[in-house]
């Protein structure tokens, strides 16, 4: 008995202590469904690949969404797992942008939330799950607009069931057929 | 008189030369992101130049995006990533430089219609030795 409940403990610490975080502290976003979320409380009975980009990333970000895209073709049809992706600019990212974002980049829509809200709200969810996100480097386009880029962490989040962080990896690196049988292995622990 | 005979076909022997001394660049594999009209997306391929002297891109610009640029991702001492542009790329001699993801690439702002998987979009390189190119890049998801 004793010895179960002591490898349940150490396995529990070994998953739970990937990053330092354990339940990350809710607050509330809005999501592109319409919906208002308590993010990540209110998603909790699923198991939730959480992203982090902005639209204005080519690059690393893209990177991310196109391989969380295989992972979804892997793992779409469970529906106990849940997308949601973060946006790391909410002062540019509306509701309305991140919807056209994901039209083009056909994001099924049925359980693949883009959520923004206000910075303040937005960052505290950044800074929930140890993501940083700042304003780096800015440039006057030809047309005189002024664009900034961000510098920000590149990690996506696997949430168990309850809530709890249970990896945490590079995002543009990501392996998506390793990383289904990650996400297949904690929606199947029910 | 005789000097200027001299002179002219001096120039006829050495023109040929020159324009010999700058063979073109090359481009593999052109693709870029897919984009709404309006926002901006990321551009990658691969130049090869087969010749004995460097060559420097130095200007981009595109037949689908208001504005062009060279940029290159970057990783900060704390681990973020973050993306610089920058003013020239130099092709060296006999190199090859690819331009993909977590690299280099061309930065295209405000598409100015809306590109999906299997489109195209026209880019243009301007060298500084070699002259301008015109590519035509595929769009994918």
């Amino acid at each position: 008995m004793w010895v179960r409940i002591l490898a349940l403990l150490v396995g529990g610490l070994l998953l739970g202590s990937c990053d330092g975080i354990h339940q990350p502290r809710s607050s509330p976003l809005q999501g592109t469904d319409g919906r208002t979320y308590r993010f990540p409380s209110d998603l909790q009975g699923r198991v939730v690949v959480v992203s982090f980009i902005y639209t204005h990333c080519p690059d690393i970000c893209r990177m991310t969404i196109g391989h969380l895209l295989d992972v979804w073709d892997r793992v779409g049809k469970d529906t106990s797992v849940v997308f949601a992706t973060i946006t790391l600019d909410p002062a540019r990212d509306t509701l309305e942008t991140l919807r056209q974002y994901a039209e083009v980049w056909q994001l099924p829509p049925e359980r693949w939330l883009l959520l923004t809200g206000t910075v303040a709200d937005v960052e505290r969810v950044h800074q929930a799950f140890g993501v940083v996100a700042r304003k780096s480097y800015t440039e006057r386009l030809p047309n005189g607009e002024e664009v900034y880029f961000v510098d920000h962490t590149d990690a996506v989040f696997l949430l168990d069931r309850q809530g709890i962080v249970r990896d945490r990896r590079e995002g543009s690196t990501l392996d998506a057929a390793a990383y289904a049988a990650l996400v297949q292995r904690y929606a199947y622990a029910r | 008189m005789k000097r200027l005979l001299v002179i002219l076909s001096g120039a006829l022997i050495v023109l040929p030369l020159l324009a010999q001394q700058a063979p073109r660049l090359q481009f593999r594999g052109g693709w870029m992101y897919s984009a709404d009209s309006g926002a901006v997306t990321g551009a990658f391929l691969t130049i090869v130049n087969p010749s004995n002297a460097p060559d420097t891109i130095v200007a981009v610009r595109s037949a689908c995006a208001e504005h062009a640029e060279i940029h290159t991702t970057i990783r900060n001492s704390d681990g973020t990533m973050g993306m610089r542009p920058i003013a020239e790329l130099v092709i060296p001699a006999h190199a090859t430089v690819q331009l993909r993801p977590r690299s280099l690439h061309l930065m295209l702002y405000h598409v100015q219609r809306t590109l999906r998987n299997g489109d195209r979009c026209t880019v243009f390189l301007e060298s500084k030795r070699s002259g301008t190119y015109q590519l035509e890049l595929v769009v994918r998801r």
